[in-house]
């Protein structure tokens, strides 16, 4: 369960969202501009905020009328943004440790995470050399595996041709059926929220429009944006 | 002849050795700058840039006086020894370490430090881990650009450290001496020794930067 209540000043509009959700999958969906990489980056902690209150499962995040504000290290948020950034000068298998601390639980989880995104076969290569579905998949492995309370994940299938999609998209539901922790999904696209989401929020204009089933939400054509 | 050869070579070597303790000097300071400065989105941001610049375009006879003025007033005092021209050297050097090291850091993607933060690892690990090494080849680069242009120092440094044979006689103002007495034979060689390790350092920055280039 996350709760939200902000006010973020972005340019050219104030973002205003009280909202919660708890389901496994949730998708943020809203046209470009509408502010979702903005509260993405503000519930990771990475962007100073003036007003609002955010928790996670009971925990404080943010908290401005008590000068509350985790930092992002320790909200054990997992974060994949845009085109996955991957560290460019360490190897697949780096990358996948990096916030791996030696002796800590999240080791073992490891070799399982490797697994369910099929990324044996690509440990050793680097970043440069891998395509944007595999760079996905291991920036997906790289945030499991420091095993996150909420993984946010910012458009994972933007850029990629549709046969990459669809060879990515198994594994996004693989994750969702896993249970593993819950994400919260941005998009703009139709297909994808339909698809993925347990539950919708609908972003528009710096403000929650609406939030339910995406088959509910969806269906009715006043808020399709890119078909 | 010989004895000429053997007070090149201490010139030489004594402006080495300065212009390496001058970047020593600059190199955390310049680094810190650099990212600083490369991070910071605050009001005063271009005016800090323009005061770190100044030296660059300030005639460094101007830089000198300010440090005597500030050297003098220190208790101990270092006027017109080598340390006074190690912090000549170290004050007209520093912009150029911050400006090289500046464009390494301003051409990292900043959400890659913000994902390692969010992987748990704090600021420090992930300047260390992340930033740092994305960056090393500007640095470096940044830093044999000073280092260079620490070998040829002049102006501040004769005012704050005289030119002293063995203590703060550096290359070019050795050069400056033998003119001065009509040597233009030996000031010629003293160039000559100058243009080759101006010509090492750029070179060699040249280099690292055309490879960072191909890298990416």
């Amino acid at each position: 369960m996350i709760e939200i209540d902000l006010d973020l000043a972005l340019e050219p509009f104030t973002l205003q969202v009280n909202v919660s959700f708890a389901s496994q999958a949730t998708v943020l969906f809203g046209p470009s501009g509408a502010g979702k990489t903005s509260l993405l980056e503000t519930i990771a902690g990475l962007r100073p905020t003036v007003r609002g209150r955010i928790s996670l499962q009971g925990t404080v995040l943010f908290d401005s009328s008590r000068r509350v504000f985790l930092p992002p290290e320790q909200r054990r948020i997992g974060y994949v943004p845009q085109e996955a950034a991957l560290f460019p000068h360490l190897s697949v298998l780096e990358n996948l440790q990096f916030g791996v601390s030696n002796g800590s639980s999240p080791l073992r989880v490891l070799p399982e995470l490797i697994d369910l995104l099929d990324l044996g076969s690509l440990l050793e290569r680097a970043p440069a050399t891998l395509s944007g579905g595999e760079c996905m998949r291991v920036a997906l492995g790289r945030a499991l595996a420091t095993s996150p309370r909420l993984l946010l994940l910012d458009e994972p299938l933007r850029g990629l041709d549709v046969e990459r999609k669809q060879r990515i998209v198994p594994y996004l539901l693989r994750l969702r059926e896993a249970g593993r922790c819950p994400f919260l999904y941005v998009t703009h696209n139709h297909r994808e929220a339909i698809l993925l989401g347990h539950e919708v929020v609908l972003l528009t204009s710096g403000k929650i429009a609406a939030q339910g089933k995406p088959a509910d939400l969806l269906s009715t054509k006043q808020y399709s944006f890119d078909l | 002849m010989t004895h000429q050869v053997a007070n090149e070579i201490v010139a030489l070597a004594l402006t080495l050795r300065i212009a390496a303790c001058a970047i020593v000097l600059i190199l955390p300071f310049g680094i810190l700058a650099a990212y600083g400065l490369s991070r910071y989105r605050g009001p005063g941001k271009s005016l800090i840039e323009t005061l770190l610049a100044l030296p660059l375009v300030l005639p460094p006879v101007a830089i000198g006086l300010i440090l005597l003025e500030l050297l003098s007033r220190s208790t101990s005092s270092i006027l017109f020894t080598w340390k006074s021209a190690v912090i000549a050297t170290a004050a007209m050097s520093f912009p150029l370490l911050v400006r090289g090291a500046r464009s390494a850091f301003d051409a990292i993607d900043p959400r890659l430090a913000d994902v390692a933060r969010t992987l748990g690892r704090g600021p420090l690990y992930v300047f260390w881990r992340v930033t740092l090494p994305l960056a090393w080849r500007g640095v470096v680069g940044g830093l044999l650009t000073a280092f260079a242009r620490a070998l040829g120092e002049f102006g501040a440094t004769i005012v704050v450290a005289g030119s002293i044979p063995g203590e703060t006689r550096t290359l070019s103002l050795a050069i400056f001496q033998h003119i001065e007495a009509g040597r233009d034979a030996a000031a010629m060689r003293l160039v000559g020794l100058s243009l080759a390790c101006a010509f090492l350092c750029l070179w060699s920055t040249e280099r690292l930067l055309l490879r960072s280039k191909r890298g990416r």
